[in-house]
């Protein structure tokens, strides 16, 4: 059976540009069959259909949560860790989420895990850069060992503090009008931190160190997904 | 920063206020959202999503309650003292509100 891979872009930053188009995807006859590795959607040759695609976050989701989504006639497709789920239904159903004050629940979960896992890196990261200082200092041989966990751990900072950031400003927006709007100038602050990656990169690659290659392709790629932002911006204008 | 609960502070939201209603008789999740669609001739909806966090909610606050006997492996919601206490209250405000306004229309 045929099968085709197509990148997520990140639920945090573009649920609702991502869902609208797996549901073009379903027009043409590719079918959201489930997500691998976290980093792409699997999608399967199938007849047509004129679906639309929601997502949702509920840790507890048990029996009674899927129930109720089957009985209004959302199909669930694929849950991520039992925490993301995404739901399919015939196009002109009614949305999963019929008021604000619920909906805001759903992100304000999820600001408050990325807020978590923004901390705890954070106090990381400060503990191994005082590591990293000691080592210079004293102890040599550890020095290379503590540098790695430390980008290991500004990865793990960027992929809390973004979302973070994400999460919030939806927060802020669908209490100023009500629903989650596709414009979000978000795009702006990706250019940014991508930019400042690249920048980095490029210094160290200059002065010949190996893990620069890391900033490059991690500022390239925010900047690619900044600039779906941007098109998405104008296109709304 | 965080907000205040509206159910903390004594204040309904439309959805809990018509699923709290429609508790008065037991009932299970699903036909929770088929009687607020019926009575109201589909002029309110409430969805899957939304039907499950308010209901969590209410259960938290203790507004709601489950009953021990279930129907098809479905979870029965049924309102408690407290619950009726808060919608009566509710219905009440709503009352002066409309009352209110009402005096200008005339």
């Amino acid at each position: 059976m045929k099968s085709k891979y197509v990148m997520i872009s990140g639920f945090a930053f573009s649920e609702e540009s991502d869902m609208e188009k797996l549901g073009n995807y379903a027009r043409e006859g590719w079918i959201l069959e489930n997500i691998v590795a976290g980093l792409f959607y699997k999608l399967k040759r199938d007849e047509p259909k004129d679906i639309v695609y929601s997502l949702d976050y509920q840790s507890e989701a048990n029996e009674e949560y899927f129930n109720l989504f089957i009985e209004s006639g959302w199909k669930p497709v694929v849950s991520v860790g039992n925490e993301m789920h995404i739901f399919s239904a015939q196009a002109g159903s009614n949305p999963i989420y019929s008021d604000c004050q619920s909906e805001i629940e759903k992100y304000i979960r999820m600001k408050r895990q990325a807020k978590k896992g923004t901390l705890y890196s954070l106090i990381v990261a400060v503990a191994l850069i005082a590591l990293l200082v000691i080592s210079v200092i004293t102890i040599r041989p550890i020095f290379l060992i503590v540098f790695g966990l430390l980008i290991l751990d500004i990865f793990v900072f960027i992929f809390n503090f973004m979302p973070y950031i994400a999460y919030n400003s939806r927060i802020k927006q669908i209490r100023k009008n009500g629903r989650c709007s596709l414009n979000n100038g978000l795009w702006k602050v990706n250019v940014f931190s991508g930019s400042v990656f690249l920048i980095l990169g490029i210094e160290n690659l200059i002065e010949k160190k190996y893990f620069s290659i890391f900033y490059i392709i991690l500022g390239a790629f925010i900047i690619i997904s900044s600039l779906n932002g941007y098109k998405k911006e104008k296109k709304c204008s | 920063m965080p907000r205040k609960d509206s159910i903390d502070i004594g204040e309904l939201t439309d959805s809990a206020f018509y699923i709290l209603s429609s508790v008065i008789e037991e009932k299970h999740g699903y036909l929770i959202m088929k009687t607020i669609e019926e009575l109201t001739n589909s002029e309110v909806t409430i969805g899957p999503a939304s039907l499950y966090t308010t209901l969590k909610k209410l259960l938290a606050a203790g507004l709601v309650e489950l009953n021990s006997r279930e129907e098809e492996n479905k979870k029965v919601y049924k309102i408690t003292s407290l619950g009726r206490d808060m919608l009566i209250k509710e219905i009440e405000r709503k009352k002066q509100m409309v009352k209110f306004a009402e005096n200008f229309l005339k």
